[in-house]
């Protein structure tokens, strides 16, 4: 098995292809997989490079997508590219394309087929298509809402009114997370890449199959070998009840208060009687939500925000584990979740965002290796780059403290699927399914491939 | 080695919101400046940072300051200790999220440290 990690942190096309021309000399095989993540700063010339990559490697079969950054034992960066080039029989590329969650997933499953021995899964859980759709999301939030909503009488039009509109978000926007794992084949390990930019734009996040965008669909790099795939959550372990678990989300959160909740698939109506969007102007008096231009504004320059240090903790009815949904200032009334929320109690905690611990304590996923001479593969939760800023780059000094061999990525918050978890995570919020909207991290260690 | 160190600052010149990179000995000297556009508004911060250099280099060396930043109108600059020796000043625009530059600064210190063979303190740069 050959394994090699090339990156540049060159944002331009001429530079990018300067610096992989000399790099691609020192290659001393020809790969039959490619991975490729590139950072937002290679946006503008992502094509031509994916166009370079083509003519360089014709019969390689290809997979990524955009990432916020990477690491590797030599140097980690918020921009350029990073590829992994993989020489082995032990590894293929499947992907499909659906209506819906159900069948561009239960597809991709039987594409799967068995016998894999880990699985790192690629799908965008929002995506955001173009100005156009986001006009039909805002005009369709507003029929829903003001034509609907507001005039259902009781909890149950309501709730019927939210499955409607969840369907309609399902269909062309959102790809909850835990319905996409559930899906997926039971038996092999499988780690999600649920992509949503740190700051979204229309067209992202963006997914690449054998040098093509494949728009609005999911990918799997499946793996077959000696391989161990590790997941980690910066949290304490879940309670045995809603109450346990609630305690225990008081003690580590701060300013946290128990609300009501109206929801239904993966839509939220109202909090404690009033709009989403208006129980966080409420509770956090520097919030004031955008007007729609503003929204479209920030959509078009790239520079929407999907990240918030503000959220709702719902506690899972099957596990007592918990999942948090950010809540952001935009103009939406009826507020989508990237998670399917049928498996939650309807009342839930409102709190605010921290890691105990700092850094070092995503630094912990590195402790959980079992393979001393293996390559490893790692995704941490992109909510580290805000949060952390420059010292980001400890989390590399851990992983050089464990791993000789590495390629990390910094993408949106990971999520596991795996009979094989090592304690009750906060983040378990389905039996063998783990989820949270920040505190994550994944590892996939590579010791032979067959 | 300038022109090593010009090379490794090379991708956060590129950046968009970098508007000059600017690389001080301890004395205030700049040894390397790479500025985009060379205009009036330019030579005026230039000219402001040199008469602020010595005392902030005091700071940064005898007072354990991890990083200085200025803040102008729309602009801001900021100075990371990269040795004993040596400061590099980035001046950016803060239109956009600094979060991943300040990430990529990190680097770029740790990749010339390398080159001038010093090892960080940890006191300068604790958690």
């Amino acid at each position: 098995m050959n394994v090699k990690t090339i990156c540049t942190p060159f944002s331009r096309y001429e530079e990018i292809v300067r610096d992989l021309e000399s790099k691609f000399s020192e290659l001393d095989f020809d790969p039959k997989i490619l991975l490729v993540f590139l950072t937002d700063s290679v946006w503008d010339d992502h094509e031509k490079v994916l166009e370079y990559l083509k003519s360089k490697f014709p019969n390689t079969r290809m997979a990524g997508c955009f990432v916020e950054g990477y690491a590797t034992p030599e140097s980690s960066w918020m921009r350029g590219l990073v590829i992994l080039l993989i020489d082995s029989d032990g590894v293929d590329v499947f992907w499909a394309k659906g209506r819906n969650t159900a069948e561009t997933f239960t597809k991709l499953g039987s594409e799967i087929g068995s016998g894999w021995d880990s699985v790192l899964l690629i799908f965008p859980a929002f995506y955001f298509p173009g100005k156009f759709d986001a006009l039909k999301v805002y005009f369709n939030n507003i029929y829903y809402y003001n034509l609907r909503y507001r005039r259902a009488r009781t909890v149950e039009e309501k709730i019927k009114v939210l499955k409607d509109y969840s369907r309609m978000l399902e269909s062309r926007y959102i790809f909850p997370v835990n319905r996409v794992l559930r899906s997926m084949p039971e038996g092999t390990p499988i780690i999600g890449m649920n992509l949503m930019p740190l700051e979204a734009k229309f067209g992202t996040p963006r997914i690449f199959v054998d040098y093509e965008n494949i728009g609005r669909g999911g990918v799997a790099v499946c793996f077959k070998g000696k391989v161990n795939s590790v997941f980690h959550d910066v949290f304490p372990e879940r309670g045995n009840s809603f109450e346990e678990t609630v305690e225990i989300l008081k003690t580590y959160f701060p300013n946290v208060e128990i609300v009501d909740v109206v929801k239904k698939g993966i839509a939220i109506g109202e909090i404690n009687g009033i709009r989403p969007v208006d129980f966080l102007e409420m509770k956090v008096r520097a919030y004031k939500t955008l007007n729609k231009d503003a929204t479209l504004e920030k959509l078009e320059s790239g520079r929407f925000q999907t990240v918030s240090p503000y959220g709702i903790a719902f506690i899972s009815k099957e596990t007592f584990g918990s999942s948090v949904l950010g809540l952001l200032p935009y103009p939406i009334s009826i507020y989508p979740s990237l998670f399917d929320l049928d498996v939650f109690y309807d009342t839930a905690v409102f709190l605010g965002e921290q890691f105990r611990d700092g850094i070092k304590s995503f630094g912990r996923l590195f402790e959980k290796k079992i393979f001393s001479d293996s390559f490893d593969l790692f995704v941490i939760d992109h909510n580290t780059i805000p949060m952390f800023g420059r010292k980001i780059h400890r989390i590399v000094d851990f992983a050089k403290e464990f791993c000789s061999n590495f390629m990390g990525l910094f993408s949106s918050n990971p999520s596991f699927k795996s009979k094989l978890l090592d304690r009750p995570y906060l983040s378990e919020i389905e039996r063998n399914l783990c989820f949270n909207v920040s505190g994550t991290s994944v590892m996939i260690e590579i010791e032979h491939l067959r | 080695m300038l022109l090593e160190i010009s090379e490794i600052v090379k991708p956060i010149v590129f950046d968009r919101n970098v508007q000059m990179v600017v690389l001080y000995r301890i004395d205030g000297i700049p040894l390397l400046t790479e500025i985009k556009e060379r205009n009036m508004r330019m030579l005026n911060v230039l000219f402001h940072l040199e008469n602020q250099i010595k005392s902030m280099l005091y700071y940064i060396f005898n007072r354990n300051i991890d990083e200085v930043s200025f803040k102008f109108k729309d602009t801001v600059i900021r100075m990371y200790p990269i040795s004993r020796t040596l400061v590099l000043a980035i001046m950016a625009s803060d239109e956009f999220s600094l979060y991943k530059l300040e990430a990529d600064i990190e680097s770029v210190c740790d990749r010339i440290r390398e080159l001038v063979r010093y090892e960080r303190k940890d006191d300068l740069h604790a958690l």
